[in-house]
């Protein structure tokens, strides 16, 4: 349907509008000028055929009432001279003779006069027909049997013809000027159709050119709250929805990129310095084995690095698909724990766990996220202190862990500020560390890859609470062993 | 003596590669794309190829696929910059005996040709180390040095037994964590230092020859220097 449409009238919904308006307006127009034109002729045709009754019947009446009247007289002057400038009357007797014909009364062809059978008087009389004479104007014509005097046997037969070519040129004037007026109609809604058109489809052009104008630099600007006609609001709010994804792609690869570029700039600066300085003159051998070892450790924090903001990209993103399992918590902590229990004995911390419980989750990165969140209690808590890790019965279908340590804690400045990438609270020692300052960000992105939260509740100098809730019953992502977006 | 193929377009690399494992005593032969790759493949018999999946025309898995179809049994690692469980599962599937992620230490590398070479050729199991004057039994586990007997942890224990494994190679931490303790993700920790620290205590300190070293910012080796 929508392809025919389209053959028909281009393929512009534009055109295909003004099409449809023209084409139902002359419909419309046509309709109206055709009836009222028939309804104006058949006014005329009736008001004829009433006037040649009328005359039939006034002759007949004369013919009756004059009671000296025979068929082989003549007609008397009075009565010849009395109507028959309005009309043409003539006169037939029965044997076929004309008893009385007014001047230039008209020869009709034979058909002509076959066609119409006459009428019987008294009675009432029919409508009458159009003839062409055979001087070529155009007649009504009415015939009727008449009576004669008071002599009822006496038949005669009365035929009236009337000259309407007045009328026929009238109503054929009548034909141009409608037809004048139906062209004019069909321009007129053409151009109004164009109009209309043209006014109806400006708020889609008016929304083409605002896409048209998003760029990669303008990724944050909205249409929709310019205010659409209803049926575009719908296609306004799905573009804005659209561009809310790509500027939230866009962001996420910038920020990768420029994360890559911070973190790379120390250790490649060093790099470089130290190679630099290294070749500047000849130097011991044990000088070049001390500089390509530290060259060494350089590289490998740029390898951790690159790992590190690998990882947090892939959690970051939505679409990432998860290997999802269910399995016991407390095995996994458990080995996780002894895993730091090395770290705890050396700074004499305890590190306890209570309750169990089963989680769905990604299990490689569930230990990310443990020992990510252990390791900072356990590097923040004074000797002798204690880390404890509680599994609680949760509410609803959640799991929530609990990790409680009482070290330093967080002050309250840097409390909403942990979980930016690259904050460090304490500048001094991590720097140290590659790609510190990462750990939280990657953490928190992990957890909201599984539908969950992290809560931390801290007072310096009496210890930090942290909070990871996740989800146990539904998870919001499909499992599909499509292929994963990498990043790389 | 194994002979090894190195498959990559990246010349420093392949060079690299080649100067590093003609050091471990293998022959190589260094392929620069796929299709020469197969000609080599065909006329010599490799122990071993090293595989870059980043290949101009034929690519690593089409490489691999080809390879396959004219044998199944020459161990393939690959080496990619693609760290996905996605590529990995996809690397394996299509005939690789293991996978290995740019960037990688060079140790690594080795260790891993080391253990798909020795899968390929089963030794007899190991039953106990001696280094120097350290003897390490796997039977008792027991340890002693210069004949005086070491208690260690269990853990302490394994450690010590990978490094003797691995003598004179490089372990680094991340390797430690798995190894030692399954813990296959990176946190930001200074365990697997404490850990060595005491080990040392151990094994080391009381002694005049020390046997396990650092590698600054990386991992550790056992070896006499």
């Amino acid at each position: 349907m929508f392809l025919k449409n389209a053959k028909l009238f281009g393929n512009s919904i534009k055109s295909r509008l003004i099409m449809t308006y023209a084409l139902s307006s002359i419909l419309l127009l046509s309709f109206i000028v055709l009836s009222g034109y028939s309804l104006l002729r058949s006014e005329f045709e009736q008001d004829n055929n009433r006037f040649l009754s009328d005359a039939v019947y006034l002759i007949q009446t004369i013919l009756k009432q004059n009671t000296t009247l025979t068929l082989d007289k003549k007609l008397p002057n009075d009565i010849t001279s009395f109507h028959f400038n309005k009309y043409y009357l003539r006169i037939v007797r029965p044997d076929g003779d004309v008893f009385f014909e007014s001047s230039y009364f008209p020869v009709f062809p034979k058909q002509c006069t076959n066609q119409l059978k006459p009428y019987q008087l008294p009675g009432t009389l029919g409508p009458g027909i159009t003839c062409q004479a055979k001087d070529g104007s155009l007649y009504a014509f009415i015939q009727a049997w008449g009576v004669f005097g008071t002599d009822s046997k006496q038949k005669v037969l009365l035929q009236i013809a009337d000259d309407v070519s007045r009328r026929e040129n009238i109503l054929s004037a009548y034909r141009v000027e409608l037809l004048v007026i139906e062209f004019i109609g069909i321009l007129l809604s053409l151009a109004i159709s164009y109009i209309v058109a043209v006014r109806g489809m400006s708020p889609l052009k008016e929304i083409s050119s605002r896409i048209e104008s998003v760029t990669f630099n303008t990724l944050d600007q909205r249409i929709t709250p310019l205010g659409w006609p209803n049926e575009l609001q719908g296609l306004a709010s799905s573009f804005d929805r659209l561009l809310g994804r790509l500027e939230q792609g866009v962001n996420m690869l910038s920020r990768f990129a420029s994360d890559l570029a911070h973190e790379f700039r120390t250790p490649i600066t060093n790099l470089r310095v130290e190679t630099d300085v290294l070749l500047k003159k000849p130097r011991a051998n044990e000088d070049y084995v001390k500089s390509l070892e530290s060259s060494l450790e350089e590289y490998e924090r740029l390898s951790t690095m690159i790992d590190r903001l690998l990882l947090l990209a892939k959690v970051e993103d939505p679409r990432t698909q998860l290997q999802v399992e269910i399995f016991d918590l407390r095995p996994e902590i458990e080995k996780i724990i002894e895993y730091f229990q090395i770290l705890a004995e050396e700074n004499q911390i305890s590190i306890g766990i209570s309750g169990d419980g089963r989680l769905q989750a990604d299990k490689t990165l569930f230990g990310w996220v443990m020992g990510n969140v252990l390791s900072n209690a356990i590097k923040y808590t004074q000797p002798k202190g204690q880390v404890e890790i509680q599994v609680l019965p949760s509410k609803k279908d959640d799991i929530v862990i609990e990790i409680r340590d009482n070290g330093i804690g967080i002050s309250p400045e840097d409390l909403p500020r942990i979980f930016e990438r690259f904050y460090r609270a304490d500048t001094s020692r991590s720097s140290k560390v590659a790609g510190a300052g990462l750990g939280l960000s990657i953490v928190k992105s992990i957890i909201a890859l599984h539908g969950g939260q992290i809560e931390v509740i801290s007072t310096l100098h009496h210890g930090t609470t942290v909070r990871l809730i996740f989800p146990n019953s539904a998870i919001p992502y499909s499992f599909s062993q499509k292929e994963a977006p990498t990043l790389v | 003596m194994n002979r090894l193929l190195i498959i990559d377009d990246e010349e420093k690399t392949a060079n690299f590669l080649k100067k590093g494992l003609e050091e471990e005593s293998y022959f190589v032969d260094i392929a620069m794309d796929g299709q020469s790759a197969l000609n080599l493949a065909t006329e010599q018999l490799y122990s071993l190829l090293i595989l870059d999946m980043m290949l101009p025309v034929m690519d690593g898995w089409q490489f691999l696929s080809r390879f396959r179809d004219i044998d199944q049994k020459t161990p393939v690692i690959l080496l990619t910059s693609l760290n996905s469980v996605y590529d990995r599962v996809r690397g394996l599937q299509s005939g690789a005996d293991d996978y290995l992620c740019k960037p990688f230490a060079f140790s690594e590398l080795s260790a891993r040709v080391e253990a798909v070479l020795r899968r390929a050729t089963p030794s007899p199991v190991q039953e106990s180390f001696e280094i120097e004057d350290l003897k390490i039994s796997l039977t008792t586990q027991t340890v002693e040095r210069e004949g005086k007997s070491i208690e260690l942890t269990s853990k302490e224990f394994r450690i010590l037994c990978l490094l003797c494994e691995n003598h004179g190679r490089m372990l680094s931490r991340r390797e430690l964590s798995e190894k030692v303790w399954g813990i296959d993700f990176d946190c930001e920790t200074n365990v697997v230092d404490v850990a060595i620290r005491r080990l040392r205590q151990k094994i080391d300190a009381p002694f005049n020859v020390k046997l396990i070293h650092t590698i600054r910012g990386i991992g550790y080796v056992l070896e006499k220097r």
